[in-house]
């Protein structure tokens, strides 16, 4: 069990910059979820600490030791492969037993262990079988015992879900943040899916285009993101962004926009008038904070033209003068396609056209 | 943890009764016949059959006469069999071709896994430059091959004296004395055959997925350890097809014998291709080279199950 640091990390390949001078440190039995659009670097960041990959410039730390210099099997590290890279030519037995062996484990011990992984993982009855004849959600858990059997300082994960089927991946994400807080062990785990990133991260570090966006809790990346690109890449119904800028209207500050005048709190508007003196900004508002009612007053009116039934919530699809925007209501909607709502917008978040940057 | 999987759309009485039986077996034939495609299949292989017992059955069948009877067309049985047991030069020529197998196919084993492993490495380059190159000799006929090793081996001309000369040593008159003889022409069959081991187990090698390499990294393999647990195992089966297609090749060889040494000197480079070309076309006893046909397919094919025995294991459990 080890803090795992990254210092400076720079990694280019050929002339492509894949991750830019990263900061990041996790720590000691924490689970960061490295999240991101796919080329964002996040693999190659994982790929790093494992040693798969030289870093270009930058330190890595795994406990108190640089790692830079270190073969991969020197830094005690665990990796989960997307593509898993079971051992086709092994049983599930030989698989999870091959890093055991490879320490000259005594064979005892190596079966105890491996029954022991197994049985925790359920997949005892696959064990004498090859992976090519085990189902996809087995061959996952394979991999994954493979893992853990070794009991690695940390645990690196290579979007191990994206290839199982949904309902699965929902059992196992459960499954493998229980498993991170039994074993208490360090996991960096890679994924471009923010559901997952949500549901089983301590800190979640929003990658894009090799740089850091963020780095914060799943309430922080979610309440409080930093910039419009982690705004707009977490959040299952995606926020709405309305562009505009901010105008003083009856000694109060509004952002003005072709569709809406929404006023802004006094504090926000002081902030934004320092980080943003032209005022341009664009403002950003998740689907369950808009507030509607069904009638034709106010200020902010805009026509219902969707509705997307999710079963335990309703998705309402809203449109004025070619803004689109999505709301949030119960299943049991009465509200029907062409209906008239009266909008309000009370928590929003607002980002600065020029740097991206959110006031606040 | 247990997933539902079987979620029938048809409530559960419904879904026991849809097929209730599986349908009955036919013969292969009604099956062949009862698909359009099948039937188009059938035509198109009918030819190529036909073709295969013209050219390979036929022969097959009258080598099998020509063995039971002499060159009179009368039959005498297996005398032809038993005539070849107690003749020195057939055995000589059966030795010499074990013999230069047992050199031969090992020897371009090693050197095709070591060609293969080197041009699949990182640090190849253009592969398919270096591919090209090395199975050159593949596409050379016998005979050239043979002509071009035999300028080679010449004592004052040859490029293989070269540097034994610059050295100041006696140059080797390679083709005239039985030993050397035997050498040279090892080294001519390796360099024949060895790109076809290289081929094949580049091949092998291109089937092994470069991630579970990176697995072994991380669950702590060294390099050569990830190359027994993981390479090994991968190309078994096609270092198996590669023996038995290497060793084919270096036994049933003439053409480089047939440029370079003629057999000699005396007898001592004949193999078994070379004593069933000779008793059939220089002593006109094809009857009796037919005998020696048989046994040569019979060694050919003994030695072939006995690799695919011990070497073409199947990934099993262990």
């Amino acid at each position: 069990m080890a803090e795992v640091k990254i210092v400076g990390l720079t990694k280019y390949f050929g002339d492509t910059c894949a991750v830019n001078h990263l900061d990041l440190v996790v720590k000691d039995g924490d689970l960061v979820v490295l999240l991101g659009p796919s080329g964002c670097g996040k693999t190659t960041t994982m790929r790093c600490v494992a040693g798969l990959e030289r870093p270009t410039y930058g330190d890595i730390y795994i406990g108190e030791r640089r790692v830079n210099d270190l073969e991969p099997r020197e830094r005690d590290v665990a990796l989960v492969f997307q593509s898993y890279a079971l051992y086709p030519h092994f049983t599930a037995f030989d698989n999870i037993a091959y890093p055991l062996r490879l320490r000259k484990t005594p064979k005892e011990e190596i079966n105890r262990r491996v029954t022991d992984v197994a049985e925790l993982l359920g997949i005892t009855h696959t064990l004498e079988r090859q992976p090519g004849l085990c189902s996809g959600g087995e061959q996952q858990r394979i991999a994954l015992g493979r893992a853990i059997v070794r009991e690695p300082v940390v645990f690196l994960m290579d979007e191990p879900l994206s290839n199982i089927d949904a309902l699965l991946r929902v059992y196992m994400r459960a499954e493998i943040k229980r498993l991170q807080h039994e074993l208490g062990t360090t996991m960096i785990y890679v994924t471009h899916d923010q559901v997952e990133a949500m549901t089983m991260a301590d800190m979640i570090a929003v990658m894009n285009q090799g740089t850091l966006q963020q780095l914060g809790t799943p309430g922080d990346i979610y309440d409080v993101p930093a910039n419009n690109f982690v705004a707009r890449f977490v959040g299952s119904t995606p926020m709405n962004f309305i562009p505009g800028r901010l105008r003083q209207k009856d000694s109060q500050t509004v952002h003005e926009s072709d569709q809406f005048v929404i006023p802004v709190g006094e504090e926000m508007a002081v902030r934004a008038s320092e980080m943003c003196p032209d005022g341009k900004c664009t403002l950003g508002i998740r689907p369950e904070d808009i507030r509607f009612t069904m009638s034709d007053e106010g200020r902010n009116q805009a026509q219902v033209f969707l509705l997307e039934p999710l079963g335990s919530e309703t998705i309402l699809d809203i449109e004025k003068e070619g803004l689109l925007l999505k709301a949030k209501d119960v299943a049991t909607t009465q509200i029907r396609p062409g209906n008239t709502l009266s909008l309000s917008f009370d928590r929003f978040h607002l980002f600065d056209d020029a740097t991206g940057q959110a006031i606040r | 943890m247990s997933v539902p999987q079987d979620i029938s759309p048809m409530s559960g009485a419904d879904a026991h009764r849809a097929h209730v039986q599986p349908p009955a077996r036919e013969g292969i034939w009604a099956e062949i016949f009862r698909y359009r495609d099948n039937r188009v299949a059938l035509a198109l292989i009918v030819p190529s059959l036909l073709a295969l017992i013209l050219v390979q059955l036929y022969p097959i069948l009258y080598t099998g006469w020509l063995i039971l009877t002499n060159e009179k067309g009368v039959f005498i049985g297996l005398a032809n069999l038993t005539r070849l047991t107690s003749d020195t030069i057939f055995r000589g020529a059966l030795i010499f071709s074990l013999k230069m197998a047992i050199v031969v196919v090992p020897v371009s084993l090693l050197l095709g896994l070591g060609l293969a492993l080197l041009i699949r490495s990182e640090y190849a380059g253009r592969k398919a430059i270096w591919i090209s190159i090395l199975i050159i000799p593949l596409m050379v006929s016998e005979i050239v091959a043979g002509t071009m090793w035999k300028i080679m081996y010449h004592p004052t001309l040859g490029l293989v004296n070269v540097p034994l000369t610059l050295l100041g040593l006696e140059p080797i008159i390679w083709l005239m004395k039985a030993n050397t003889a035997f050498i040279a022409l090892c080294i001519v069959e390796v360099w024949r055959i060895s790109p076809l081991a290289f081929l094949l187990l580049y091949a092998g090698l291109n089937q092994v997925p470069r991630d579970i390499y990176e697995a072994a990294a991380v669950d702590g393999a060294t390099r050569w350890r990830a190359f027994w647990d993981m390479t090994i195992p991968y190309i078994r089966p096609m270092f198996s097809i590669a023996t038995i297609l290497l060793f084919v090749w270096s036994t049933r060889t003439i053409g480089t014998i047939a440029a370079t040494t003629a057999g000699g000197p005396g007898r001592a480079t004949w193999n078994l291709s070379w004593y069933i070309y000779g008793m059939s076309f220089q002593r006109l006893k094809p009857h009796y080279a037919s005998a020696a046909v048989i046994v040569m397919l019979l060694m050919t094919y003994i030695a072939g199950a006995i690799f695919v025995k011990y070497l073409w294991v199947e990934r099993k459990q262990r």
